[in-house]
């Protein structure tokens, strides 16, 4: 009989034990602004495409007026239009491969910031004894101040144990 | 000896029952309902309905207007698609619910044994929209 009991209090307790565990939400809808590290890959960003945009627009600019001149120029030069044209396509393509590479650098912040997301959530659980936590877009309906919702607490978390991710670009 | 053993069994037994009845404020103190997601969006009756009315309005009338017969169903459909939060949201209210889950998401979260209000919310939707003509002012 004692090892019925015992057989119970194996089964039952976990049970019951996860049966009341909470289940949290958290919102990350405003990931970029309240997540430090995804606020400041945005300006990272931004100031890249900033800096890129100028790199190139000067010449494209001198390159486009010089081609324009030739071209009102009478009999035009048909080769030198060409080969402006050329160093035209050149810095565009360029361009267009300095801005994947921003891309990809972003991609791999965002991953970055995606596990970690992942290990606060984990962390979480681990504080609070959840048995789960879920994106907002994973209920149906949430009560505005449900005790559930533990979206302050992960970015509290998560402004912890990512403060900033580097934008990495790798070399051209 | 016989009797004595099982009076302790007894008593372990309401320990236990008694452990289990003090962490059930825990679990009380979150209200979680679920719905079957998947039925509400494309298995009601309401949208085999709304098909048949469109399809009888169609029979016997020229291309264009079938289009435009075709298209108001699919409006009717988006409507009741769009009305579907708020009538979830008008079942958790009444009922003070915390949480609304999908059934899936529930299982997956070990909430399957909530009240399941899908019933519920398609009555409302039923309600909403199964006497509207297909298009307003027919």
């Amino acid at each position: 009989m004692s090892r019925l009991l015992v057989l119970l209090c194996a089964c039952w307790l976990p049970w019951v034990a996860q049966a009341n565990a909470p289940i949290l939400v958290v919102d990350l809808s405003e990931a970029y602004t309240r997540s430090t590290a995804l606020a400041g890959l945005l300006a990272d960003i931004d100031t890249e495409l900033k800096a890129l945009a100028q790199r190139h627009r000067p010449t494209l600019d001198s390159l486009r007026s010089e081609l324009q001149q030739l071209k009102q120029q009478a009999p035009a030069d048909r080769d030198q239009q060409l080969a402006i044209a050329r160093k035209i396509s050149d810095v565009e393509a360029a361009a267009e491969l300095e801005e994947e590479r921003l891309a990809q650098a972003n991609q791999a912040a965002i991953e970055q910031v995606d596990q970690a997301i992942t290990e606060v959530k984990g962390m979480l659980k681990k504080e609070t004894g959840a048995r789960a936590v879920l994106d907002i877009q994973e209920t149906q309906y949430v009560r505005p101040d449900c005790p559930c919702l533990a979206t302050e607490r992960l970015y509290e978390l998560l402004n912890q144990r990512l403060p900033k991710v580097e934008l990495r670009l790798a070399d051209g | 000896m016989s009797v004595r053993r099982s009076g302790r069994f007894c008593r372990c037994l309401a320990l236990l029952a008694g452990l289990a009845t003090t962490a059930a404020p825990a679990a009380d103190a979150l209200v979680v309902l679920t719905v079957d997601v998947e039925y509400l969006e494309s298995g009601m009756p309401l949208y085999a309905a709304i098909a048949t009315q469109a399809e009888r309005a169609q029979q016997g009338v020229e291309s264009t207007r079938r289009s435009e017969i075709e298209l108001a169903r699919d409006l009717r459909q988006s409507e009741v698609l769009t009305a579907l939060p708020e009538a979830i949201s008008e079942v958790a209210l009444a009922a003070n619910a915390d949480l609304v889950l999908d059934r899936e998401v529930a299982q997956r979260v070990g909430a399957s044994a909530a009240d399941d209000v899908t019933e519920e919310v398609e009555r409302i939707l039923v309600s909403q929209f199964s006497q509207l003509p297909l298009e307003p002012g027919t």
